[in-house]
């Protein structure tokens, strides 16, 4: 009967797929990136070609650690809780690869951070689930995690090992990790991501447009584009805080160096005059049409895709993007602003340097301080720093950022370049809008930006009489 | 014909509504065969102009299937199977036996319906946890029976009130007890609610995240969906993989669905309903 | 059931309803109260914190969103029953009659979008409702209709749009469960209102809409409480927004959960969302209890 053969004709499409998968799957478990448990057993074999790129350069770094913090014949299954994926991976699998073979009877058991605001860490901490290496993304909970003695105090490691003088930032990144308390809960070193404003090169040739460097040219970018057909600043909106962001940068080139953070941390009032201007610019552009109709249902994927097809000439993300950009090929046709594109004429050297994003939260990964594991918690932080040490040199390696301070040369296209040398101008940073610490705030500020993004607000005032009417 | 003119503006309208019903299914397909920038930009609608079977390819590479899929159908199957047994026998005594006791219980579980699973998520952790279940695949199935129990309910307390008392009764006479009864006389007339609730229950199971999430933390224990989720969470997210992975894994459901719709059956004849 | 069954089986009866309580209770009952418990309390989700008595519940009931919340929980309720268990019926009972052909076809197709995800769905929609390129504003220009609406960014058709995409996505189901509800209905009483002359009509609205009634009063019940409920497709749609256009309940406890970190006010919504409903569902069984026709 006819429903009966389209039911066994989808069950053999299903076989299929499975068959033919699992003759893939074979040679595809030896690079295979998630080295689980039950891979543990093989672990020699299964792993040696791990990293893409990375397997022969495997010895030509140094290994400033040696065996005298943890004996070479350590035996555990090490889990650990990060961001794992996109160039993170590689990076991992890269540390994975080094460590795996220096302690053989070590293994890895990676979990991927799906969420942005820490509640899986929050439902492991109620179950005590909570592995042995883990990413912090959320200041509550962190501050949670540190009063409640979860976190294992790294002082000693630390300076045993002399983790931060391997970075050329590492004084400044152990400072930020030093709690009020003066220890430290969290470890890492990592070049911080600022909030950049991309455009696409050719688009802008065939416009006859230059890269804006103050407000007055970036309305003119934006008038122009909008006339050509193309919506103007690709914003992700679907992500809440791209556009609350914006307007965090624009009240930084008004002249507040910490843009909303000093709203977020109670050092500034949402009323004073620096948001009332920066309010004004952000709803001006929004009304000019900058953003498109469908700006706040755009997600992150299909707002670079415009980019790149040249249906948009701006697109606003933070400098992970330029891995994307590398590893998709589209170095030459991308650049990034270099000025605060909100800053008027007189004072856009003053503000240059002044970046969105960047800030070093004094949370990044911290040690459980009763690792599941089985080994002590001062081991694991060990290994935990020494991994932490080889995704940084994985990144050098690849010819990316990385403050490690080692040989090696960094390969980008012209606008990635172009960011790695003057990255080192910059002298104050604040957070992306997503990541601060007032939760209530974020949702505050988060809801009226949108009211402007989506053409509901028509004046600057109306942006911030709402924030300020919320009781954050 | 007046007739003739219904019939025709009938099948417009059920035709018109199936083609906006089946669009999405297509769309889908098509867009698993496209990358990113078909999909956002260029060609969001249309046929791919490169068709990139490889996305199966890759998403199968890179997705664990076969893992995900077997604890998926194992959770469902065995949810389903608890739930069923559970909501038929308890439904029964409630329809049946209408006390104050009785009508407490069912306005206990069919409140269950309208608990935001995020609400209890964080105690329902702690209490499966207390239950000793972690590490196994009962952590989740034993809150998605829970889960399942208050709609299936409902469903199946409807159905039961239309099932007239004389068939027990004149089993009864015979001198059987319940359980004889239940089992040989009661139950085969429920054939169409239980149908129904199998589809139901397999799709809650098969889609299901939250509390996955939450509960199977080992790689070896996961479903479904959390291999989907780790699979598009990530900036360089490939939609075309994201759409081949989804489509593989809605196949079962689909499969599901066409073994038991046509399980619902007419309702018993009259004849034997005489009063 | 007369008593000298009940007492006869009372083993077995017992037997039935334990597991199915048991669970239940354990698994539902226990943590609802204790969400109940931190409502009271300023919880992190960790740790307890002060104790607040009703503040948390003060806080949602003079919170500016909550007018919003409701009344979009209500439309967004009162949408979903009239799309789902309207056209659920009426196609349920069309795809009964002989007359019409390729049933099965119908029923398999219509079944279609509660099949797919619905971040799937969600990302389609979203499309379709594109104020520039999307399908209906093409199709109106494409028609020289001058109703170009700016969709998901303005207020009441946000809400509408969303409740829409939902509305869809679920009528399958709906339908699938009425369908199961007529063809309960013994055909001896179709077969005698044919004799009598009856129309197609007739015939589904004295015969069909009575006697399936219990079960679309589970359909009627299921949709409000989805509505109330409403989640996933709001969230992935609109993230509640633009601003609170799309705010409802579920929204604002997953906000003070998930972003405010307060989980104790998130456990007051809660606690709120579930009153509604449970109230509603004795609303509603009230209302309609006349209308169960039981076989006697």
């Amino acid at each position: 009967m006819q429903k009966k053969t389209i039911a066994t004709l989808l069950s053999c499409i299903m076989l299929l797929t499975a068959l033919a998968g699992c003759g893939n799957n074979t040679s595809a478990e030896a690079s295979k990136e998630e080295t689980s448990a039950a891979a543990a057993d093989t672990a020699p074999e299964a792993t040696t070609t791990a990293a893409e790129g990375g397997a022969d350069t495997q010895n030509d770094t140094d290994d400033p650690f040696g065996y005298q913090y943890v004996d070479q014949e350590v035996t555990a299954v090490l889990s650990i809780y990060r961001y794992y994926a996109d160039s993170d991976k590689e990076n991992m699998d890269y540390a994975i690869a080094r460590m795996e073979e220096k302690y053989p009877n070590l293994s890895f058991s990676i979990e991927h951070r799906t969420d942005s605001e820490g509640s899986t860490l929050r439902t492991w901490s109620a179950v005590g689930e909570l592995p042995d290496i883990f990413e912090i993304n959320s200041a509550d909970v962190y501050q949670i995690f540190k009063d409640d003695g979860s976190l294992y105090i790294l002082d000693d490691t630390v300076k045993a090992t002399g983790f931060y003088d391997l970075f050329s930032n590492g004084a400044a990144a152990q400072e930020a990790r030093t709690a009020s308390d003066g220890h430290q809960y969290g470890f890492g070193c990592e070049v911080s991501n600022l909030g950049i404003l991309c455009y696409n090169k050719e688009l802008f040739e065939e416009l006859n447009i230059s890269e804006p460097t103050n407000y007055e040219e970036f309305k003119e970018c934006i008038t122009v584009l909008k006339d050509a057909g193309k919506i103007p600043v690709a914003l992700f909106g679907a992500e809440k805080w791209p556009a609350t962001s914006l307007y965090s940068l624009a009240c930084i080139a008004e002249g507040q160096e910490q843009g909303l953070d000093a709203v977020n941390d109670k050092d500034a009032v949402i009323t004073e005059e620096v948001y009332k201007r920066g309010a004004d610019k952000f709803v001006e552009i929004a009304n000019m049409g900058a953003f498109g109709k469908g700006a706040l249902s755009t997600n992150y994927q299909q707002a670079y895709e415009m980019m790149y097809s040249k249906e948009a000439g701006f697109f606003f993300s933070g400098s992970w993007f330029f891995l994307t950009v590398e590893s998709d090929g589209m170095g030459d046709k991308i650049d990034y602003c270099n000025y605060n594109v909100f800053a008027d004429d007189a004072v856009k050297e003053t503000v240059r340097w002044n970046a969105l994003g960047g800030a070093q939260t004094e949370a990044k990964y911290s040690v459980n301080a009763e690792p599941p594991c089985g080994l002590d918690p001062e081991t694991v932080s060990y290994l935990g720093l020494e991994f932490e040490y080889w995704t940084r040199v994985s990144a050098g390696v690849a010819g990316n950022m990385t403050s490690v301070i080692g040989d090696f040369a960094f390969s980008g296209s012209e606008g990635y370049k172009d960011y790695y040398e003057n990255y080192g101008n910059y002298v104050t940073f604040t957070n992306f809008t997503g990541d601060l610490s007032n939760g209530s705030f974020v949702v505050a500020a988060d809801n009226a930006c949108e009211m402007v993004v989506s053409g509901n607000y028509k004046t600057g005032e109306e942006l911030v009489d709402n924030i300020a009417d919320s009781d954050y | 014909m007046k007739s003739k003119f219904n019939n025709v503006v009938l099948y417009f309208i059920l035709t018109f509504y199936a083609l906006i019903s089946i669009y999405p299914l297509v769309w889908m397909v098509l867009y698993s065969l496209k990358d990113n920038n078909e999909i956002f930009v260029t060609n969001p609608f249309g046929l791919p102009q490169v068709w990139r079977f490889e996305n199966y390819k890759n998403a199968f590479e890179k997705f664990d299937v076969l893992t995900y899929f077997k604890n998926s159908i194992i959770v469902a199957m065995f949810t389903i199977l608890l739930v069923e047994l559970f909501a038929l026998l308890f439904c029964y005594v409630i329809a049946r036996v209408r006390n104050r006791v009785t009508q407490f219980f069912h306005f206990l579980i069919s409140s269950g319906m309208f608990i935001p699973i995020q609400a209890v998520m964080i105690p329902l952790v702690i209490i499966v946890r207390r239950f000793g279940f972690t590490n196994s695949l009962w952590s989740v199935i034993v809150p998605y029976t829970a889960l399942g129990l208050p709609f299936a309910c409902m469903l199946f307390y409807g159905f039961y009130l239309g099932l007239p008392i004389e068939l027990e009764e004149s089993a009864f006479m015979d001198g059987a007890n319940l359980g004889t009864i239940y089992f040989k006389i009661i139950l085969p007339q429920m054939k169409s609610p239980v149908v129904v609730l199998v589809i139901y229950q397999f799709m809650a199971c098969w889609n299901e995240f939250n509390l996955a999430l939450i509960l199977l933390t080992k790689n070896n224990l996961k479903t479904l969906p959390l291999g989907l989720v780790n699979f598009w969470t990530s900036y360089q997210a490939v939609w075309g993989e994201v759409g081949a992975a989804m489509i593989m894994s809605s196949i079962p459901v689909f499969i599901i669905y066409l073994f038991f719709s046509n399980q619902i059956t007419d309702a018993m004849s009259a004849s034997g309903m005489k009063n | 059931m007369n008593s000298r069954l009940f007492h006869k089986n009372k083993g077995w009866l017992i037997l039935f309803a334990a597991p199915a309580i048991i669970v239940f209770g354990s698994i539902i009952v226990i943590p609802l109260f204790q969400t109940l418990y931190y409502s009271f309390f300023e919880w992190n989700g960790i740790r307890t914190e002060d104790f607040l008595g009703l503040a948390n519940y003060k806080k949602l009931f003079t919170s500016r969103e909550i007018n919003t919340s409701l009344i979009n929980s209500v439309v967004y309720a009162i949408f979903l029953v009239l799309y789902q268990v309207g056209l659920g019926t009426v196609f349920a009972f069309l795809l009964t009659q002989s007359r019409i052909k390729g049933k099965l076809i119908f029923r398999y197709i219509y079944f279609i979008p509660v099949l797919l995800s619905v971040s799937v769905v969600s990302q389609l929609w979203i499309w379709i409702y594109n104020a520039d390129y999307g399908f209906i504003n093409q199709l109106m220009n494409a028609l020289h209709i001058d109703w170009n609406q700016n969709w998901l960014n303005q207020k009441w058709t946000s809400l509408l749009a969303v409740a829409f995409v939902e509305s869809w996505k679920g009528m399958g189901y709906v339908m699938l469960i009425i369908y199961a509800g007529v063809r309960n209905i013994p055909e001896v009483y179709n077969e005698a209102a044919v004799i009598d002359g009856a129309s197609a009509f007739q015939k589904f609205r004295h015969i069909t809409v009575p006697l399936a009634a219990p079960t679309i009063r589970i359909t009627i019940v299921m949709c409000i409480t989805n509505g109330f409920r409403a989640f996933d497709t709001t969230y992935l749609m609109t993230g509640g927004g633009p601003g609170i256009y799309t705010y409802n309940l579920t929204i604002m406890m997953y906000n003070a959960m998930i972003k405010q970190n307060n989980y104790g006010y998130g456990s007051a919504i809660a606690v709120f969302i579930v009153v509604i409903c449970v109230g509603l569902m004795y609303l509603i069984n009230r209302i309609t209890r006349r209308y169960d026709i039981i076989y006697e």
